[in-house]
């Protein structure tokens, strides 16, 4: 025999209508919250990263009002004895990308998160520091922080002032490539900046990358007591 | 096929379709309110100037405009007092609300209360001093003024309020457009449910559950939105950031109204379908 909850002959019609009144609700309440998450989060996460990026670069421009928590270090030469040099947190925050010819000027994170990627330019975890003498490698949205970087040509310079140095490098060669993969390497300095190519497209199934190599000009060395 | 059963699967039908609707309703209802939430909350030119004027913000702000001022006032041989009076934090917030909201373009010019007090400061103290005031003297506080114009104004250019400016720029058309479509789509599933049924109580009685629907989505959502956008940012706590973060929490605060509002709609709505049910019997 059927069980049928809506059958007049098991409840009255007004309790028919209420729990129909009900499971509709439910159900479209249901339903709209699921598409809001399939679809309708894509774009108010594009916005609030526009947001984001308003206020961060915001902070940046106010810095001298709100005694931002990092402390640049203008040392720009000599040796960093590693033993007394503390490796960044992962997450946190040690220095800015700077690069005045395009109007560059992004909070430098240790890890490239999407979360980090959020408030500024991203080290990748697996690549070297600026002074540890490998490949920096640094990712950033090419819509918030790293969308000037459209105008930057070979040999302009690019400063990473950091909590232990000052760093400034020379783009030596800009490339778009295809895939995220990218050979770090432990015996040249050099800053790599990646980014999502062709700029400011929304579309998050763009597989290319504009990569721009950098030579490192100046700076200090992270190394062993005596070395140069 | 009897003809009973074809009516039965005819009112099925509807009752499907009525269904289908709400959800449209549902949909165009949470667009709808959550487009007036951003609109009157994040992008809101107004309730960002107030916040800032409400925050902390200006407590940093008035010191260092003030050490700028007495390093000018300093460098003319003036002593920094003269300037007390003249800037005060609600001078400083009205100067700051007028420059952001003329896209920080507003010169000293426009701030010509500073000016004139400051000019009158210079002189109530020569006067104490007993200088004569000569032309020389005119010619001399007036390039003082002008220079302490300079100074303030430059300390008071908001950068961060031009980029919020850009941002609010590029989203307020986008969901001035959202707002119309849905409020449009919104009347269309309404009159689609109403004129579906024979008995109009009965489809007034699904726009009355997509409305509800959309309300409690409403507010789900904004409490979901503020974690989210509160969570994009550093955890920074400067004063910057605290006016950053009471923005955020003012602007989605206004969720619950938005889902109140929903539910009174809703109640009206249940209030005609009670009266039309009680004048079709």
């Amino acid at each position: 025999m059927r069980f049928n909850i809506f059958s007049k002959g098991h409840m009255g019609h007004r309790q028919t209508v209420i729990i129909r009144g009900i499971i509709v609700t439910l159900l479209a309440a249901v339903i709209s919250l699921a598409l809001f998450f399939l679809v309708g989060i894509k774009y108010t996460d594009t916005m609030f990263a526009e947001f984001s990026y308003a206020v961060v670069q915001g902070s940046i421009y106010d810095d001298a009002e709100t005694d931002n928590d990092i402390k640049i270090n203008n040392i720009t030469e000599g040796t960093i004895d590693e033993s007394n040099w503390v490796s960044p947190v992962v997450d946190s925050q040690y220095g800015y990308i700077i690069c005045d010819e395009v109007g560059l000027n992004a909070p430098l994170y240790y890890g490239d998160s999407e979360n980090v990627l959020l408030k500024g330019a991203g080290q990748s975890v697996s690549s070297y520091f600026p002074g540890q003498g490998g490949t920096v490698l640094v990712g950033g949205h090419d819509t918030t922080f790293f969308g000037c970087l459209e105008s930057i040509n070979e040999n302009m310079k690019i400063k990473v002032n950091t909590e232990y140095g000052v760093f400034e490098y020379n783009v030596t060669d800009i490339s778009i490539v295809s895939g995220s993969d990218y050979d770090i390497k432990s015996d040249k300095e050099q800053l790599v900046l990646y980014t999502c190519y062709p700029f400011g497209k929304t579309d998050i199934n763009r597989t290319k990358k504009i990569i721009f190599v950098c030579d490192k000009v100046s700076g200090p060395v992270i190394g062993g007591a005596g070395d140069e | 096929m009897s003809k009973g059963s074809l009516h039965r699967k005819k009112n099925k039908c509807i009752m499907i379709l009525s269904g289908i609707i709400s959800l449209f309703i549902a949909l165009c209802m949470s667009l709808l309110l959550l487009s007036v939430l951003l609109k009157g909350g994040l992008l809101n030119e107004k309730l960002f100037r107030q916040t800032l004027s409400e925050s902390t913000y200006f407590d940093n702000k008035i010191d260092e405009v003030m050490q700028s001022v007495s390093d000018k006032l300093s460098l003319a041989g003036l002593p920094e007092e003269i300037s007390e009076e003249v800037i005060t934090r609600t001078a400083i917030t009205i100067n700051a609300d007028k420059k952001i909201k003329n896209g920080n373009t507003e010169k000293y010019d426009g701030m010509s209360q500073f000016g004139d007090k400051l000019t009158a400061n210079i002189y109530d103290y020569l006067g104490e001093t007993g200088v004569v005031v000569t032309d020389e003297v005119k010619k001399s506080v007036e390039l003082i003024v002008t220079e302490i114009a300079k100074a303030y104004d430059t300390n008071m250019t908001f950068l961060f309020a031009k980029l919020y400016n850009e941002f609010h720029d590029k989203y307020n058309h986008i969901f001035e457009m959202v707002i119309y479509v849905s409020a449009a789509v919104l009347i269309i599933c309404s009159l689609m449910a109403v004129f579906m049924h024979s008995r109009k109580y009965r489809g007034l009685r699904y726009v009355g559950y997509g409305i509800l629907a959309g309300s409690a989505v409403t507010e789900a959502v904004s409490v979901l939105l503020k974690l989210n956008l509160k969570g994009m940012l550093p955890d920074n706590k400067t004063e910057y950031y605290n006016f950053v973060s009471k923005f955020i929490d003012k602007s989605f605060s206004q969720g619950i109204f938005m889902c109140l509002a929903g539910i009174l709609l809703f109640s009206l709505v249940s209030l005609a379908t009670y009266y039309m049910r009680k004048q079709a019997i």
